[in-house]
């Protein structure tokens, strides 16, 4: 469909509002989304036909798809039009900390969790990628250090990368490890098969749970080109930190991107 | 060097670049800010300053500084000028994840949200919204394994919180909406107070034992209304999360809640198996 005909627009905004037109204008197209007259993919009437139906000018209708496009309802592609984008792309992984933390996947099948994700949209594994690997010691974040019970300022192996599943990249991770642990392999540029918990594992430390804790803000620069993200998509900064009985061994740190992953945790009343 | 005084070099448009001009000009802006040139309470060059600089019309460059201010990076402030917003965070509340509600709300413990809350250093109150029966919204229904429009009853709550920090306030920071089937919303659930142990203790007492609950969370832009109901500034996302509990095969409740991102955190424990 690519008509989507904002009926009788003229008549429908009100000149002696004190919201400004343009405003006015992204609140019509976007009820028109949300009463699913128009839907995920759909285009946006063009901005001639737009200035036509509002009667409005060219500046107005681009401030309000503008508007729009910040609030991540719409995608404009220059030079062919603006499209209803839902705020998780139909190809999002699903991220299941019960299930992609689970032991089995990492000893028994050597999967790691990124691999878990790209699974639950049947994603072929290749598709998991990495980029920009960068393997150092670094003082310690303040949250990190905390996080892995250390001093301020205590030096840790770090693992940088960016990942990607099914041709997009999907965060930014940081991989920290106190220097005890991160001997052998897991100081290797692939830690192999079933991945870092694996390792540690081999090591002789047997993980016993696993705290993730997550929030959002609105990505940074870099981050944007990084990631390559459109605007109004946010990202997550997810701390998960690994323990080993009563002692932290691991603290993973991604900056993912909003639009890409769901999160589902099932919780058993016990 | 202050940015009051700096005078803007001209800098040229590329009339080649792919970017139309807006961008260009927003993500000079953004560069100046990620390189730390401009810093957290600059002010950013006068609209005229940028015009002229970029030789771009005042829409053009209006157009940029709506973009950066809708990613949160720059604030204007009426009459004085567009600034770079300051990175004062507000202390966050962490949520925890809902087993142990679950189980302290089955000891009876009567409000194990508020402990959480208060345990962190903040007040905490909510205001009922709406408590009334209204056809079930397609995602809900979905949730609920009825067919969409189903009446169900739904509990609106706006929840409102003040940090321990200095200067905060008493403020929105969270819609939450409970959906129940007809047959489960009665007695005290549907009155403003759901009584010691909540709304779960109540389901609880009309013989569905909760076995079990599956947490969906995304993260986005708020829509309008709630961006006006939680006081959003620009740039601030949200953390959006559905929550179903289950009595066995059959869901019970639906859970729907927005969150102000900047004043929140989730922490889930997740043992090893």
């Amino acid at each position: 469909m690519t008509s989507g005909r904002i009926v009788d627009g003229t008549a429908r905004i009100d000149p002696t509002s004190d919201r400004p037109v343009y405003k006015q204008i992204a609140d019509l197209i976007r009820q028109e989304i949300d009463r699913g007259q128009l839907e995920a993919d759909d285009k946006l009437p063009s901005e001639t036909e737009l200035m036509r139906q509002f009667g409005k000018t060219r500046t107005t209708i681009r401030r309000a798809i503008g508007e729009l496009a910040a609030e991540g309802r719409v995608r404009t592609e220059r030079g062919v039009g603006a499209f209803v984008k839902p705020s998780v792309l139909p190809e999002a992984l699903v991220r299941e900390p019960y299930d992609r933390l689970a032991r089995h996947h990492y000893r028994d099948e050597g999967q790691s969790p990124l691999y878990v994700d790209a699974a639950s949209r049947g994603l072929n594994p290749e598709t998991v990628q990495q980029d920009h690997v960068e393997l150092d010691e670094v003082r310690a974040p303040d949250d990190v250090a905390g996080r892995l019970g250390l001093e301020p300022g205590a030096v840790v192996f770090r693992r940088r990368r960016r990942m990607w599943a099914g041709g997009m990249p999907t965060q930014l991770t940081s991989t920290y490890l106190p220097l005890d642990v991160a001997v052998g392999a897991l100081r290797a540029a692939s830690t192999g098969p079933g991945g870092t918990h694996a390792r540690i594992e081999d090591l002789g430390y047997e993980l016993t749970s696993f705290t993730e804790n997550l929030s959002v803000r609105m990505p940074r620069p870099y981050e944007v080109r990084e990631l390559r993200l459109e605007p109004g998509v946010p990202v997550v900064d997810l701390y998960q930190t690994a323990y080993a009985g009563e002692r932290p061994v691991e603290c993973f740190v991604a900056v993912i991107a909003g639009d890409r992953y769901v999160f589902k945790y099932r919780i058993d009343a016990g | 060097m202050t940015t009051d005084t700096r005078t803007l070099d001209v800098v040229t448009v590329d009339p080649m670049d792919d970017r139309p001009v807006y961008k260009q000009i927003a993500d000079w802006i953004r560069e100046q800010i990620d390189r730390g040139d401009l810093r957290p309470g600059d002010r950013l060059p006068s609209e005229t300053e940028l015009l002229t600089a970029f030789a771009a019309s005042r829409s053009t460059v209006r157009h940029a500084l709506e973009q950066l201010t809708n990613e949160g990076h720059v604030q204007p402030l009426r009459g004085r000028g567009v600034f770079v917003r300051p990175q004062i965070q507000p202390r966050r509340l962490i949520i925890r994840d809902p087993s142990n509600f679950v189980m302290r709300q089955r000891d009876l413990l009567t409000r194990p949200m508020i402990e959480d809350a208060e345990a962190q250093g903040f007040a905490y109150t909510q205001r009922i919204r709406a408590l009334e029966e209204v056809p079930a919204p397609r995602d809900v229904a979905a949730d609920l394994q009825v067919e969409p429009g189903t009446p169900v009853f739904v509990r609106r709550r706006l929840v409102l919180y003040r940090g321990d920090d200095p200067g905060s306030v008493l403020s929105p920071a969270k819609l939450a909406d409970s959906y129940l089937p007809i047959d489960i919303a009665v007695g005290r659930i549907r009155q403003p107070d759901t009584g010691r142990g909540g709304t779960f203790a109540r389901i609880a007492e009309s013989g569905h034992r909760l076995t079990h609950f599956v947490e969906r969370v995304l993260f986005r832009m708020p829509h309008p209304d709630e961006s006006r109901l939680l006081r959003l500034g620009a740039g601030i996302p949200v953390i959006d999360q559905t929550r179903v509990a289950y009595a066995g095969e059959r869901p019970v409740e639906v859970f729907k809640a927005v969150l102000a991102g900047d004043r929140h955190e989730l922490e889930y424990r997740i043992p090893a198996r």
